[in-house]
């Protein structure tokens, strides 16, 4: 049985792992925002566009994720403990949760990640969608979390440990030797950086055809190639090497959006360096609203005198008053506001359409109560997961795709 | 559009500053409870604790001080599109390199507690505030220029 012990890997103490953890939630609202990065919109657009780019960014994401980590252990960097220390518990939950979250996030309009960085541009929607939220994990706190707890407990469709129990090294070799490690690493990370570029490819394929007037977009007829009959005068051509420093100066500047590679690219160099510097010391992952949701609502609570440590189940067994990810959700919205300030996007928007408000609420308390019963959300545990060289991102993964399915087959009815 | 880009980083400094008070009022005040109810698994040891509020101190400081510098500079753009310093444009100029060096010595005297003797933090104070000051000689020497030629 492996060794499932916690020490930390370098001794700089907790401010420096505070600060560390703060800066990389700065970086990901920051980037998140430039490339407009939504989990469930890459979802969707399976659905509605046929488009499969997004989606192929997220495997890309996943298995650039597993890649890093997967590589720090099997060389020694890091030890193995640190990557299966916090793997959850897996089970039935996971997949009505991920189901939920995913139905309840595609009505919002917007995953944990995308709800934070849009609250801090100014959407109006998704601070109600926060606040649906707060709402969705009250509920799940005394409606469903003594008997998921109780299903957990005694193993009912449920793993009844965490830990190395749902580490793949040690379930395909029975060791969390770095051999294992890596074999496994590459098992799982290659072929979805494969498989995310080739989706990538694909959709770039299709949506060539369709601008070369070869192919129609489904159910619109194609475009007519019109080429340069008109007689309108063509853009000057500019030299690559010129056109790529432009682009990085814009991109600098903030003229430019960033692209979904290079937010995936960012995305996946900083959960490699929460992973490194909080090795041994806490959760060394990025974890978003997940439970930070619940917690900033024991927050909003305390200062009126409730403490739902004391009195409520869930708040009362699992979490700590604070924590690393406490400071890399305020740091979050923080570098959202920041990037979207000073591009020029920031602006508070209230949907017209008030209903919007009402159902982003709705969405909201189903995304609250999802992500409580899968034990995480989009970014805490399926993303998280993937790193962690755990299964239960796979079963989250197909719930999350199976609700976001649901709520585009209910919004087309509506 | 101008007022939101004035008062949007005056709201970040004060959400900072904000932020930093309630931690250290009611979440080392629940930690406290948490104790005294026995409650372990809520209950967050000094150590990380305290890690916690210094970092979130000097976050608080930086983003005080990023937004204020935000504030400033669209404060004077805002100024100087308004048409409002037709006369006195060139104080504008001096006084902005000035409030901001007055920040960070705002900045550095409020945290010394923690910096202690910290030279590269300490390093970095002084450069940013003899840029400031280079700033400010640029406009003044400026400022005469402009005037000598008119």
């Amino acid at each position: 049985m492996p060794a499932q012990v916690l020490e930390p890997v370098f001794s700089y103490g907790w401010p420096i792992v505070f600060a560390v953890f703060a800066a990389s939630g700065f970086i990901l609202g920051w980037a998140a925002q430039r490339g407009n990065y939504c989990f469930v919109n890459a979802m969707t657009s399976i659905f509605t566009t046929k488009s499969f780019e997004r989606f192929g960014a997220l495997l890309l994401l996943f298995g650039l994720s597993a890649l890093g980590t997967g590589l720090l252990v099997a060389t020694g960097f890091i030890p193995s403990s640190d990557q299966f220390y916090f793997n959850y518990f897996g089970g039935w939950y996971i997949l009505v949760g991920s189901t939920i979250f995913g139905f309840g996030a595609a009505l919002a309009g917007g995953c944990n990640l995308s709800m934070l960085y849009r609250a801090a541009s100014g959407y109006v929607q998704n601070w109600i969608e926060l606040f649906g939220m707060m709402i969705g994990t009250y509920i799940f706190a005394i409606g469903i979390w003594p008997f998921q707890l109780f299903t957990m407990e005694k193993g009912i469709l449920s793993t009844t440990a965490g830990g190395y129990v749902e580490y793949l090294p040690y379930l395909i070799f029975h060791s969390v030797s770095n051999e294992a490690v890596l074999l496994t690493t590459l098992m799982l990370a290659i072929p979805l950086i494969f498989l995310g570029i080739y989706l990538q490819i694909y959709t770039k394929r299709k949506w060539n055809k369709v601008a070369r007037g070869e192919r129609g977009i489904p159910g619109i007829f194609a475009v007519p190639k019109l080429g340069n009959s008109l007689g309108l005068p063509s853009p000057t051509v500019l030299p690559e090497k010129v056109k790529l420093s432009k682009e990085i100066k814009d991109l600098i500047l903030l003229r430019k959006p960033y692209g979904t590679n290079l937010t995936t690219v960012i995305l996946a160099l900083d959960i490699i360096l929460v992973f490194i510097v909080g090795a041994g010391y806490t959760f060394n992952y990025l974890v978003i609203t997940s439970s930070d949701g619940g917690r900033f609502f024991e927050y909003i609570m305390m200062m009126f005198g409730q403490n739902l440590f004391i009195t409520t189940p869930w708040f009362n067994d699992s979490l700590p008053i604070v924590d690393t990810s406490t400071l890399m959700v305020v740091m979050l919205c923080v570098g959202a506001f920041t990037s979207s300030f000073l591009s020029g996007d920031f602006k508070i928007r209230i949907p017209k359409d008030r209903r919007r408000l009402l159902i982003g609420f709705i969405g909201g308390i189903l995304v609250g109560i999802g992500v409580r019963m899968a034990l995480g959300c989009n970014v805490g545990l399926m993303w998280t997961n993937f790193a962690q060289l755990g299964y239960d991102g796979i079963i989250f993964l197909f719930g999350m795709l199976s609700g976001v399915y649901l709520a585009v087959k209910v919004q087309e009815r509506l | 559009m101008y007022l939101r880009k004035v008062l949007a980083p005056l709201v970040l400094s004060l959400f900072a500053m904000g932020w930093y008070r309630f931690s250290e009022v009611y979440i080392v005040g629940s930690d406290q409870i948490a104790l005294c109810h026995g409650n372990y698994a809520v209950y967050v040891i000094p150590a990380q604790l305290d890690g916690y509020l210094v970092a979130n101190l000097w976050i608080c400081y930086s983003l005080v001080f990023v937004g204020l510098s935000m504030f400033w500079y669209n404060l004077v753009k805002y100024v100087k599109d308004k048409g409002f310093l037709t006369e006195g444009k060139g104080s504008i100029d001096l006084a902005f390199p000035l409030a901001i060096a007055a920040e960070i010595i705002a900045l550095f005297t409020i945290g010394s507690s923690i910096i202690g003797g910290d030279m590269t933090i300490r390093l970095a104070g002084y450069t940013c505030l003899i840029a400031c000051l280079m700033w400010f000689w640029y406009s003044l020497v400026n400022i005469i220029k402009v005037r000598t030629l008119a």
